[in-house]
């Protein structure tokens, strides 16, 4: 009996963890603010681009297309390709790379247009 | 000189940390194919947990500190050695918390709990080094911490009802 209480609340817990950014989600999709090692990117959510990145390990292509951000990449363990992004606030994180991806809403308090900006 | 039963403790404690190597090894060179960074089963944990009962969790801590500290000199990095360290010494304090104070849980609920603390170990490294937005993998990974808990679970429990180290917890466990 115990031991199902610890899993039901586990899985409490991972539902509360899944549906709370749903509600903390700002505004539409606007960009993807990528961080790496060549430091701090934004690349416009509302037109198809590529854009290709060396960073930790790996050399890392970012994809936009249709709103949708995915990654192609060559490090060994491939996870982030497996994920296609398109809601404010969600992201890909490629560890070897030491790359993050995230995608910022139009109301999420980041001024300014989309652009490259590099802060590295 | 050393008794024949000190060799022998010293001996099964070595093999217990050799085998958390292992495991460990071979997570790191067979990763799980899943959308998720970084998520592994934990199988290492498997020895932690059954070195917690059999040994008590002073020698548990060495071999766990050992592992860690192996693990990234061989085959790790400073990342890894940051995740691996979080998780593993937030998935320890709650085994032994709960293994201490909630008696009725049995290893396969202690090993679940163990399994998310792990989770959230690195998550929150994850958070300090790549940011907030590393958060949003932390549902998927609390909730893929329950089959893998119940895995590793299964088998610590199986470990320590073996008649071999049944006896071994009565005669050598230092239960400190």
């Amino acid at each position: 009996m115990a031991d199902i209480v610890v899993i039901l609340t586990v899985i409490l817990s991972a539902a509360v963890a899944m549906i709370l950014p749903v509600f903390f989600s700002r505004g539409t999709p606007s960009y993807a603010e990528i961080v790496c090692d060549e430091g701090s990117f934004k690349l416009a959510l509302d037109k198809d681009a590529s854009r290709s990145f060396v960073s930790g390990e790996c050399h890392v292509t970012v994809i936009i297309e249709s709103g949708a951000v995915s990654v192609v990449s060559d490090c060994k363990q491939g996870f982030c390709m497996q994920k296609k992004i398109s809601a404010s606030g969600e992201s890909i994180i490629c560890a070897p790379a030491r790359m993050i991806i995230t995608i910022i809403g139009s109301d999420s308090g980041k001024e300014g247009e989309p652009e490259y900006v590099v802060a590295g | 000189m050393w008794s024949q039963d000190k060799i022998k403790s010293l001996t099964i404690r070595s093999l217990f940390l050799s085998a958390a190597l292992i495991l460990s090894w071979l997570e790191a060179i067979l990763p799980i194919p899943l959308p998720i960074p970084g998520f592994k089963l934990g199988i290492a944990n498997i020895v932690v947990l059954s070195s917690i009962v059999i040994f008590g969790k002073r020698t548990a801590v060495s071999i766990l500190a050992g592992k860690i500290l192996i693990s990234a000199l061989l085959y790790g990095s400073v990342t890894s050695f940051a995740f691996s360290l979080a998780g593993g010494i937030l998935s320890f304090l709650i085994s032994i918390v709960l293994i201490e104070k909630v008696p009725r849980l049995s290893l396969l609920g202690v090993s679940v709990a163990a399994s998310a603390a792990h989770v959230a170990g690195q998550i929150a490294v994850s958070v300090a080094i790549f940011g907030i937005g590393s958060l949003s993998m932390l549902g998927w990974l609390l909730l893929l911490s329950v089959p893998s808990g119940i895995f590793t679970g299964i088998i610590a429990h199986t470990i320590c009802n073996h008649s071999y180290f049944s006896k071994f917890v009565k005669a050598h466990g230092d239960k400190s």
